[in-house]
């Protein structure tokens, strides 16, 4: 009995140090995922009047989503059309550069959830986010 | 007193269930009740008429002025009304006025054989219509008509001639993906109908305004718009619809459609031929835009043509004549394209393009001609053979799938040699001579990733420098990423010297670059290391050389020899000489070709005169060590050696 | 007899071992770090939204401006 407790033990010992690497931070310090982020935050100042006014929201699968286009001047549509798509398009390339900065390409559809549910639990007051049913929902 | 009549039937209008009541012969007042009103496809109940000058003439009956209710919507309207009926022809004259100087103006009149209905617009508020019409309460609609519109019922069928003209015109849907705004224009409608059978003929002119139809956003463009057609039960035969437009030329579409099915049974379309500068800023760059995709400039014609059946595109063809496209930032052109591209969805096909001048950042590449065959959604390149300076870019079969995932690609490409010195001043770099070429058994994308199977050989500075293991993440995102081996043998000293300022110093080097990995322009990470190559040949190394190769090593380092023995020389020679750096979080931790008492040798002395570079720094920061080389090699500092 | 006996044992505890092997491979191959991809989430998300220094004053300043 005891040869198979001491295989065991080893076994664990093996383990722990994957396991607790998984349970550490995720390496998000890559000069891809930086330049990702500074788009972003860039972008963001032209976003975010059309997030306040109701134009786009943020939907439920990580991406952003023209809402009501009838709250932007026509004459601007396209442009904000062209933001959302610019936008959805980095967050795409963000959920990808994390999940292979990790070794894990296979992880970006879970990184995206994760994303999906923190961008709407921090959207502003006033905002509007899709609910689980695809509804959009003001905050 | 009470009249009651069953029923007025006109083509398109019913009216059901009216009512008159006269409370007093003598008075002037009487009200006009109808039970259900009938428009097409949209019906009101308990339409009233109150009336305050009613008259009973000869022969008729006339309201000079009552007030019309309708229960609409939200709430009851109430708009003032003019009504006259004459006995004798039957024909009945309603004016409705519900804003100052707008007029809907009702004639219906009766002959033996038929009866018509003509409505007579003045200032027509669109925004009426739209509380009686439940069907557009999720649509925003307004705008005004001025015109006329009849309908004629007789045996021989029923006719209907629409011709108004709008201003002000607008319509948004609930999400504004679809909307109008000031739109102005005409509308001339000719219809006959027997049964179920409507033959029309239409022509809509748009002379001002904004559209929106995302992602598309077109101003004024002074489009009209005319077609023909016939619709029997759910079969529409459209005979003609032709477009035009000063922003895009001429559209022609014909075909047979199910509506119900909501399918396209078969249709052709056909372009005339399309100005690129004019078309593309409109539908081809919001388009691109909306894929995030780059951003070009037009100019140029282009005519497309195709066949529709069963709601799916079963061949095309589209030519380019005179085309160039170039990338807002100039980092590629295609100058003077012209092609042939038939496509059919059930064989393969042969299409030609041809492109007399190109560019790649500041380099020429031209004139290609691309033979492609295509099939479905693939593309195949048998060969191309594309002149750079004085070689050529061989494109063996290449194979492009573009699936709704993801894109894929695969070639052969081999690079015929290049002078480098042509290539370097093409770039704007030091001039280098020697020649570049490459031989690539397989360059292939899949999804984001570009790879390369075999070895980028370039032939520098009397030697060769190879490129393995290439592989580019995300050519087109935010930041390519690129991961190489790269291994230089044999380079001329001598001639690298000279090409980037360094002094003078004869000899060879091999060297290796290993792990390379750029984000961007910027390296993350790589083992690099150069040193003599094996074997004999003269070892000489200039004054100048030595400050510099002291100066790379910052202010640690030192040269083992007195200063004075420096200035006498002004040429030394070298057993060895070499450095590595391990670049790791833009750090760089340097090496020699041997180890020395707290430092390393990056110069080893031999012969008379002889001298020893030694570096004591381990650590270098590796914008730092740009810089240093920068300076050096710019020949701006005179290197102080301690 | 001894040889017999403990190759029953083994035998015995193999599924154990089977099964502590599988959940093995799935800890290192499939774990997804829900925790801390949250954490990392919030910090890009902070940063993109500038949500740290109060970005809702910045943010609705713009909103006036645009208008």
């Amino acid at each position: 009995m005891i040869p198979v407790i001491r295989k065991l033990l080893v076994l664990l010992v093996l383990l722990t140090p994957i396991v607790a690497t998984a349970q550490g931070n995720l390496e998000i310090n890559t000069p891809a995922i930086s330049a990702l982020k500074n788009t972003m935050q860039a972008r963001h100042s032209q976003l975010a009047p059309h997030y306040a006014s109701g134009a786009v929201g943020v939907a439920r699968d990580g991406s952003i989503a023209m809402r009501d286009a009838n709250a932007v001047p026509l004459a601007q549509r396209q442009a904000v059309t062209g933001l959302v798509a610019a936008e959805n398009s980095d967050r795409a390339g963000l959920y990808r550069e994390i999940a292979r900065a990790n070794g894990h390409p296979e992880w970006e559809a879970e990184v995206r959830n994760t994303f999906a549910q923190r961008w709407a639990d921090k959207a502003q007051a006033g905002w509007y986010v899709q609910n689980a049913s695809g509804q959009w929902v003001q905050k | 007193m009470l009249l009651t009549l069953d029923g007025i039937d006109a083509p398109g209008l019913r009216i059901d269930g009216i009512r008159l009541a006269i409370p007093d012969l003598a008075g002037r007042s009487a009200t006009l009740s109808v039970a259900r009103v009938t428009l097409g496809e949209s019906s009101w109940r308990n339409v009233t008429v109150q009336c305050a000058a009613f008259e009973i003439a000869r022969g008729g009956v006339e309201c000079a002025r009552g007030d019309l209710g309708v229960v609409a919507g939200g709430g009851a309207v109430v708009m003032p009304i003019r009504i006259r009926w004459q006995a004798a022809s039957g024909t009945v004259e309603a004016t409705v006025e519900p804003s100052p100087g707008e007029i809907w103006h009702l004639t219906s009149s009766r002959t033996r054989e038929s009866r018509s209905v003509r409505l007579l617009l003045t200032r027509a508020d669109l925004a009426t219509v739209r509380q009686f019409l439940p069907a557009l309460a999720d649509w925003q609609i307004g705008g005004r008509l001025n015109g006329e519109v009849t309908a004629e019922k007789s045996p021989q069928g029923t006719d209907v001639r629409l011709d108004v003209s709008f201003v002000d015109g607008r319509f948004a849907d609930t999400e504004g993906v679809h909307a109008g705004d000031k739109l102005s224009g005409d509308l001339k409608l000719v219809a006959r109908g027997r049964e179920k059978q409507w033959q029309w003929r239409n022509e809509l002119s748009w002379a001002a305004g904004e559209l929106y139809l995302a992602p598309i956003y077109l101003a004024s463009p002074g489009m009209t718009l005319t077609s023909a057609g016939t619709i029997d039960g759910d079969r529409l035969d459209l005979d003609t619809l032709e477009v035009a437009s000063d922003s895009f030329g001429r559209l022609s579409i014909k075909g047979v459609a199910d509506l119900d099915d909501k399918k396209i049974r078969s249709a052709s379309f056909a372009t005339g031929e399309v100005q690129l500068d004019r078309f593309a800023p409109a539908f081809l760059a919001p388009l691109l835009e909306s894929i995030a995709g780059p951003k070009l400039n037009w100019s140029g014609r282009f005519a497309a043509a195709g066949e529709v059946r069963n709601n799916a595109l079963v061949s095309a063809e589209v030519s380019l004549a005179g085309v160039s496209i170039r990338e807002s930032g100039g980092r590629y052109a295609l100058d003077d394209v012209n092609a042939r591209i038939p496509w059919r969805e059930d064989a393969s096909t042969d299409a030609q393009v041809d492109i007399s001048r190109a560019s790649w950042g500041k380099l020429p590449l031209g004139p290609i001609a691309l033979p492609l065959k295509l099939r479905g959604s693939a593309i195949r390149l048998v060969e191309a053979r594309i002149p750079i300076l004085d070689g050529e870019i061989v494109l063996e079969d290449v194979r492009f799938t573009r699936g709704a995932e993801r894109t894929n690609w695969r070639a052969a490409i081999a690079v015929t040699p290049v002078s480098m010195e042509r290539l370097t001043a093409a770039l704007g770099w030091p001039r280098m001579t020697g020649v570049f070429s490459a031989s690539i058994p397989g360059i292939h994308q899949d999804g984001s990733t570009i790879a390369l199977d075999g070895a980028l050989v370039v032939q520098v500075f009397d030697g060769f420098a190879s490129v393995t293991d290439l592989r580019l993440i995300e050519p087109f995102g935010r930041l390519p990423r690129l991961f190489a081996d790269v291994e230089l043998r044999n380079l001329d000293l001598d001639a690298l010297t000279r090409t980037f300022s360094f002094g003078s110093i004869t000899g060879r080097i091999d060297g290796s670059l290993a792990g390379l990995e750029l984000a961007g322009v910027h390296p993350l990470r790589f083992d690099a290391r150069i040193a003599s190559s094996p074997g004999d040949y003269r070892k000489r190394i200039s004054q100048r050389a030595v400050q510099n190769i002291g100066a790379l090593g910052g202010a640690g380092a030192a040269t083992a020899i007195q200063r004075s023995v420096l200035r006498v020389f002004e040429e030394f020679s070298y057993g060895r000489l070499g450095m590595s750096c391990r670049l790791r979080d833009g750090v760089c931790e340097m090496g020699g070709v041997e180890a020395a008492p707290s430092g390393y040798v990056m110069v080893k002395g031999a012969g008379i005169p002889s001298i020893n570079v030694i570096g004591y720094n381990r650590r270098v920061d590796w914008d730092e060590l740009l810089a240093r080389l920068k300076r050096v090699t710019e020949g701006n500092m005179k290197p102080v050696v301690k | 007899m001894t040889t017999g006996d403990k190759r029953m044992r083994i035998e015995r505890w193999s599924p154990v071992l089977a099964a502590l092997g599988l959940s093995a491979c799935v800890t290192i191959n499939i774990y997804f770090p829900a925790a801390a991809a949250e954490k990392a989430a919030d910090r890009i998300i902070d940063e993109v939204w500038q949500l740290k220094n109060g970005a809702k004053v910045p943010a609705d300043e713009q909103h006036k401006e645009a208008k």
